[in-house]
């Protein structure tokens, strides 16, 4: 009877644009209310400031500003030039190097929207003069956009680790690196295939080693970025949330003393675009740690997990079931309330068929960022239309095929975890 | 309190009692071993009037997340470490005076003495009543490069605690300096040189598998910092004095249970660790509580000093 | 622009810097944890905590700012698709949740939380100042999420009827 109020409530709210965070909180206070003789009102206040109040939570905001420091600092412009300088010499070269682009600016952003605005602003121009097709740069740039989201640093895994309880936030970093190339591999290689029906000259005549250099050596302040967080974290000098203080002053530094293109007027915009962005996780999560407070309490998790292990014990058949219902979940729902809503739900079937927390993080991650690039509700989609100044429907059939092979990229992480956990182990995690 | 403790059920057809118990252990620790023989015993002794229900691994929250909760009657029941309930009841911080046991006899002949009755209802008037205690162990120090055989070995070390002011101050009179670290990381930290060593009862640092890094273990057994099952006072208040009875039988019988399961995986655990060539050593403890001696010194003349006193004064009946 | 609206501006400004500072105190906060723990090798107990209750603050306080702007995630996909009639009857019916929300779960909620906590006397482990004041955020935020929630509702109801929203 509670369960059902709680999803009328929220499907409900949900449908008519309340805001998401709002539809949670309200669902565990209605929820809560009907269990009756609890202390209402005062336990989602409680349970919403404890949610949020997680140290490991703390590398959001600041990966969230480092992000927005890098982005508005004249990183993208470097990581495209070196991009292009390694892959330009390839036939229909510029979807790759876009691709290549949105890997390497999304492992320092953390976010696949900013990768998607960001390399979106300049790589989308250049493929529309060389007559790539709009819908084609969208649909390259939102999917390889999201790959930036299992290449570490990400939120969402920090977020999925706080919520899965006893993640190491360091072993999910370190399981995403592989799958994330492997999605990127395979975008790629789905742009291949859909390219070599069409004539597309090489874009640069057989880069010069030397461009290649001097190319790189301009991105490397940034790409060190990457080296400092890991290595830090890795290095066993500071914790992942030490790491995301230090990406700050390191994107600071960058920024406003070495590349200078961010002034001291700017700085109070800047962290406040960061506070609000981090507020929108921040105040989900709070929620969120509401409404997973009633599930629990009506048990929730448990008979969802004896339902599902009634219907089977294999692992393989419960994985398949869980990845359709997420990819459904994904269609409607942005990743983090994605994350912080089902991955308690299904942790306990997962603990039971002996799937590792770390690689189902990555198999939920790997399986949400397909939806993100879904409507109705995709972000990276959406920012993606409007920065390529397109339409939905002509980015459509092009982003078929790149699902398919993102698709495939899902089940080979889900069945094969050695590709998600070989670099933790290999580390000790 | 405006809310009525009709009964915790949820809506059910019988007048069922049901009582629901929070932890932050996983559901294979011995001390959710001894929740679950709890729950057994209070439903054969109310004849299945009375249900617990145990949510094990921090599933309603966080150790004082759910006190809060209890305190409000949100929660029947939590284990709760007496580390964590320092915060609801200042007298709660005695036990984290390190070497204040002589020994475990000692230490139970408190707990189950004048005392430990004490301070079990030391925070019913915030509305936390304590039911029983259940064992913890005692907690010591393991490292990584050297076996610490006295307080000197310390010096200079960077000692992971958990970030309670007593186990800061014991650490900084070893000359060591503390390092809070979340325990999920300490496994890297430990790997990777962030800090020397830390310090744990033998089952946590068995199951953290801290030791394929830390190979010296030495019992100095400085803390036994013991677990506590409480009940919210104002849900307790609202019990028939049948009902309060079974529960109170049945937390009795559970910690004789709960304890013999904790001392056998102690064993267990220090017996495969040894098989895996981790170093053991019992050192003399005498050096180690001189080292502390300050600690003792500044609580002279308090609530706690008092309470340090008494315990002290806790003799062997022969 | 008439009081009631520099007042409004007022505050919205002024939450805004508290933002901004917060935010910055937490960078230096965390940065400061490992610089003492390497350069002084003493680490400082108190960063953590500050760290993790000024997020709490941040982030709450943070969440009206965002409201105040309509920033927050929702799914408008299917409001879309309604006559504006029936649009503006759903932003309306949205901005009544959010107030309802805010008064009963942040408002009345957070402020009972508040006073129960500091009754109790409940103390935060290592900065030692009591737990209410870190709840304090909970209806602070509910206030503002309630006066900006007023504010759209009075923005809709002057705008005329079938006008687009901006
Ligand atoms: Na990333
Ligand atoms: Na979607």
């Amino acid at each position: 009877m509670e369960i059902l109020i709680i999803i009328v409530c929220f499907a409900s709210l949900l449908l008519l644009n309340v805001p998401i965070a709002v539809c949670i909180g309200m669902a565990a206070l209605v929820s809560i209310f009907a269990i009756g003789d609890l202390p209402t009102t005062y336990l989602v206040a409680q349970r919403m400031a404890n949610g949020i109040a997680s140290f490991p939570l703390l590398a959001i905001p600041f990966f969230v500003l480092s992000g927005v420091l890098m982005g508005e600092g004249g990183m993208a412009r470097r990581l495209v030039d070196f991009a292009s300088a390694v892959m330009g010499r390839l036939p229909g070269g510029l979807a790759y190097v876009n691709t290549l682009t949105c890997m390497l600016f999304g492992a320092i952003a953390g976010s696949a929207a900013a990768a998607v605005s960001s390399v979106g602003g300049f790589m989308l121009p250049e493929m529309e003069r060389k007559n790539y097709g709009r819908g084609f740069s969208v649909a390259v740039t939102t999917t390889s956009a999201t790959t930036g989201l299992l290449i570490p640093p990400s939120n969402v895994m920090i977020v999925y680790a706080v919520v899965a309880g006893n993640v190491s936030v360091a072993a999910l970093f370190m399981a995403g690196v592989l799958p994330g190339i492997l999605i990127g591999l395979l975008i790629m290689g789905s742009s291949f295939f859909y390219l070599s029906r069409r004539n597309l000259s090489p874009e640069t005549n057989a880069a010069s080693f030397k461009r290649i250099a001097t190319t790189f050596l301009s991105a490397l302040p940034s790409l060190l970025l990457i080296i400092i967080v890991l290595g830090g974290i890795f290095g066993g000098v500071f914790s992942a949330t030490e790491a995301s203080a230090v990406a700050v002053a390191y994107a600071l530094l960058l920024t406003m003393v070495f590349y200078r293109e961010i002034s001291t007027k700017q700085l109070p915009d800047i962290i406040l675009r960061a506070a609000k962005m981090t507020s929108v996780v921040m105040l989900l999560i709070g929620a969120s740690q509401a409404m997973s407070w009633s599930l629990t309490y009506l048990q929730v998790p448990q008979t969802v997990s004896q339902a599902m292990l009634a219907i089977s014990d294999n692992p393989i058949v419960i994985l398949l079931i869980i990845n359709v219902m997420l990819l459904i979940v994904g269609v409607f729902m942005d990743m983090t309330p994605a994350i912080l809503i089902f991955a308690p739900i299904f942790l306990p079937v997962m603990q039971h068929i002996g799937v590792d927390p770390v690689h189902f993080g990555v198999i939920m991650i790997a399986n949400l960022c397909i939806g993100l690039c879904t409507p109705p509700v995709g972000a990276c989609l959406f920012i993606g239309c409007s920065v390529g100044n397109t339409t939905l429907a002509s980015v459509f059939r092009p982003l078929l095929p790149i699902f398919g092979a993102m698709v495939v990229g899902l089940l080979i992480i889900t069945y094969v975890p050695e590709i998600s956990l070989w670099l933790p182990r290999l580390m000790g995690l | 309190y405006a809310y009525l403790w009709r009964n915790q059920s949820s809506g059910g057809p019988s007048d069922k009692l049901v009582l629901r118990l929070a932890h932050a252990m996983p559901p294979s620790s011995p001390s959710h071993l001894g929740m679950e023989f709890f729950a057994e015993k209070v439903a054969e002794l109310s004849g299945g009037k009375v249900e617990v229900q145990i949510f094990p691994s921090g599933q309603l929250g966080s150790q004082v997340d759910t006190i809060e909760q209890l305190q409000r009657g949100a929660l029947a029941m939590v284990k709760s470490s007496t580390g964590e309930l320092e915060m609801f009841a200042d007298e709660m911080t005695v036990f984290g005076i390190p070497y204040l046991f002589a020994d475990e006899e000692h230490y139970w002949r408190v707990l189950n003495g004048e005392i430990g009755e004490e301070m079990l209802q030391k925070a019913n008037d915030v509305g936390i009543h304590g039911l029983c205690y259940y064992d913890a162990g005692s907690r010591s120090f393991y490292t990584v490069n050297r076996q610490v055989r006295t307080p000197e070995d310390l010096r200079g070390m960077k000692i992971r605690v958990m970030s309670s002011p007593s186990a800061i101050a014991m650490v900084n009179q070893f000359g060591a300096s503390p390092t809070s670290i979340t325990f999920g990381e300490l496994y890297t930290a430990l790997q990777q040189g962030m800090v020397d060593g830390a310090e744990n009862n033998p089952p946590s640092v068995y199951d953290s598998r801290h030791w394929e890094i830390a190979k010296y273990y030495t019992l100095d057994e400085h803390t036994r910092l013991p677990d506590m099952l409480i009940f919210s006072q104002p849900l307790w208040e609202s019990l028939d004095p049948q009902t309060r009875q079974w529960i109170d039988e049945a937390a009795k019988e559970s910690v004789v249970y709960q304890r013999k399961v904790w001392n056998d995986y102690v064993q267990e655990c220090l017996d495969k660790m040894v098989d895996e060539g981790v170093q053991i050593y019992r050192p003399d403890k005498e050096p180690f509580k001189q080292a502390v001696q300050p600690i003792y010194e500044q609580q002279k003349g308090t609530a706690i000093g008092d309470l340090i006193e008494r315990i002290q004064a806790v003799e062997d009946p022969q | 622009m008439s009081a009631v609206q520099s007042l409004r501006h007022g505050l919205v400004h002024a939450l805004k810097w508290i933002l901004i500072i917060s935010f910055s105190v937490l960078v230096v906060d965390v940065l400061w944890g490992v610089f003492s723990r390497y350069v002084l090798n003493a680490q400082s107990q108190w960063t953590e905590e500050l760290a993790i209750y000024l997020l709490v603050w941040v982030s709450l306080l943070g969440a009206a700012v965002t409201y105040e702007e309509n920033g927050h995630l929702g799914v408008d996909y299917f409001t879309g698709k309604m006559t504006p009639d029936a649009r503006k009857a759903a932003m309306v019916f949205s901005e009544v949740v959010v107030f309802c929300f805010s008064l009963f779960g942040l408002l009345i909620g957070g402020s009972i939380l508040v006073e129960r906590t500091l009754d109790a006397g409940q103390m935060t482990s290592s900065l030692g100042i009591p737990k209410g004041y870190v709840y304090l955020g909970v209806p602070i935020t509910g206030f503002f999420f309630m006066l900006f929630a007023v504010e759209h509702l009075v923005l809709l109801f002057q705008r005329k009827d079938g006008e687009e929203a901006a």
